[in-house]
């Protein structure tokens, strides 16, 4: 089982130190953050219930309870996979 | 039913064999520093394990004179692990403060840090503690380029212990520490050779504290230098408070793309809006991340610095993506400001 993308863990990491007091705040930043991150790939990213809700460009969606899952989910409708050590993304304006 | 408050600490003694993992144990048995700690001893690779240190063979735990508890793990860690906290919130053991478990010397210690991360009933009952790692100093370095596994308890360690100097060619330990540190700059190296040496302990070592002098000591080291083959260290700095948000969609992001190469990554993060309180640790081990947690307020800097243990990624190019995008989620936090004052 992997510590950074099980699902059953009840809380993963990135929920962070906070998750427990301000769980939908938390998440609507996280929501807003990886928009921000996931630029060019043609997704829209809301917080959506106890996790998030990715639409692909042909308007396909998917759900994801965490962050591990909101990027398995971008690799799979999104156009591009954003990568964080490709230049492109780097230097992204 | 005797149910001691908090996660027990799981503290790990590795490295590789005839490293001198039992020596040590035996040595701080023989101080009176195991007292209430729970002993298991790995025993995949049947090492010649001292009788009177085990006390019972076979999986079942005894109780030894000077008050901790032995047993012999036969593979599955996990239910040995649950049925130690079963029998002690049972009264059926002494309420243990802590658990040390003795690692077979051919055995990666992050799968056992996974299972105490990740599995849905210890990681509500224990917490990983300290990763100790004893490296011989007469083999350590032919050791090192044989053997991956040898390699994994380097990278892991929070400590780093060097036996056997008696034995060891003239400057050996020098030799080894370079590269050692080189390795991961994040472990304490220490000779164990000579004085008794508990690196277990938390009344002379705190975890955070030890972590502050850690943090420090790498400042002064240029990263540049800290380079074997291919794995390289490097350091993350950020010198303000940031959006816990922000930062996880990046460290996430690395970790989904490219977590294979990110060996180990420690540091501190303050969080924006949270400058009263403590930093954040953050912590993982390969794949293994633990649960982010606050250390006492005043502890590290004021932004970030988060030590990266890389095989195969350019750290300058990490450095460049990390600042790139911490830049980037500012600036739409202050256009998001404009257009809601405007």
């Amino acid at each position: 089982m992997c510590g950074l993308c099980g699902s059953f863990a009840e809380v993963h990491w990135t929920a962070g130190p906070a998750a427990a007091t301000r769980p939908a705040i938390g998440r609507s930043r996280i929501a807003q953050s990886a928009a921000l991150a996931a630029a060019g790939s043609g997704v829209r990213i809301a917080a959506w219930g106890q996790g998030y809700r990715v639409t692909g460009p042909t308007g396909r969606t998917e759900l994801a309870s965490d962050l591990a899952g909101l990027w398995r989910a971008i690799d799979k409708i999104g156009r591009a996979p954003p990568d964080p050590l490709d230049p492109a993304w780097i230097d992204r304006e | 039913m005797t149910e001691v408050a908090g996660p027990v600490a799981v503290d790990i003694l590795t490295g590789f064999l005839g490293a001198g993992k039992t020596t040590l144990l035996r040595r701080l048995l023989d101080k009176g520093a195991l007292e209430g700690t729970a002993i298991l001893v790995n025993e995949f690779a049947a090492l010649p394990i001292d009788q009177r240190l085990i006390g019972l063979s076979g999986g079942e735990v005894a109780v030894l004179g000077d008050r901790c508890l032995c047993c012999v793990v036969d593979g599955n860690l996990r239910a040995t692990l649950v049925g130690l906290l079963e029998r002690r919130a049972s009264g059926d053991l002494p309420p243990f403060t802590r658990i040390l478990i003795e690692t077979s010397g051919l055995a990666d210690p992050t799968p056992l840090l996974a299972t105490l991360v990740a599995d849905p009933v210890l990681k509500a009952r224990l917490r990983p503690g300290r990763v100790v790692t004893l490296v011989d100093l007469c083999h350590g370095e032919a050791t090192l380029a044989d053997s991956d596994e040898a390699l994994a308890q380097i990278i892991a360690a929070d400590w780093i212990g060097l036996t056997k100097p008696d034995l060891a060619a003239p400057g050996a330990a020098a030799a080894l520490t370079t590269r050692l540190a080189a390795l991961n700059p994040l472990a304490r190296i220490l000779d164990f050779g000579g004085t008794p040496f508990d690196p277990f302990s938390r009344t002379d070592f705190p975890d955070s504290a030890a972590f502050q002098r850690q943090s420090h000591r790498f400042t002064a080291l240029p990263a540049a230098r800290i380079r074997h083959g291919e794995i390289v260290a490097t350091v993350l700095r950020w010198p303000r408070p940031v959006d816990w948000a922000v930062f996880a969609t990046w460290l996430s992001l690395l970790a989904h793309r490219h977590g294979a190469k990110l060996l180990r990554v420690k540091g501190t993060l303050r969080l924006a809006g949270g400058e009263d309180k403590g930093p954040i640790l953050i912590q993982s081990v390969r794949h293994v991340v633990h649960m982010p947690e606050h250390l006492p307020a005043g502890a590290g800097p004021d932004g970030i610095e988060l030590v990266m243990i890389l095989r195969d990624i350019d750290p300058a190019l990490l450095r460049r993506s990390f600042e790139a995008f911490l830049r980037r989620a500012q600036s739409e936090d202050a256009i998001d400001d404009l257009h809601a004052t405007g």
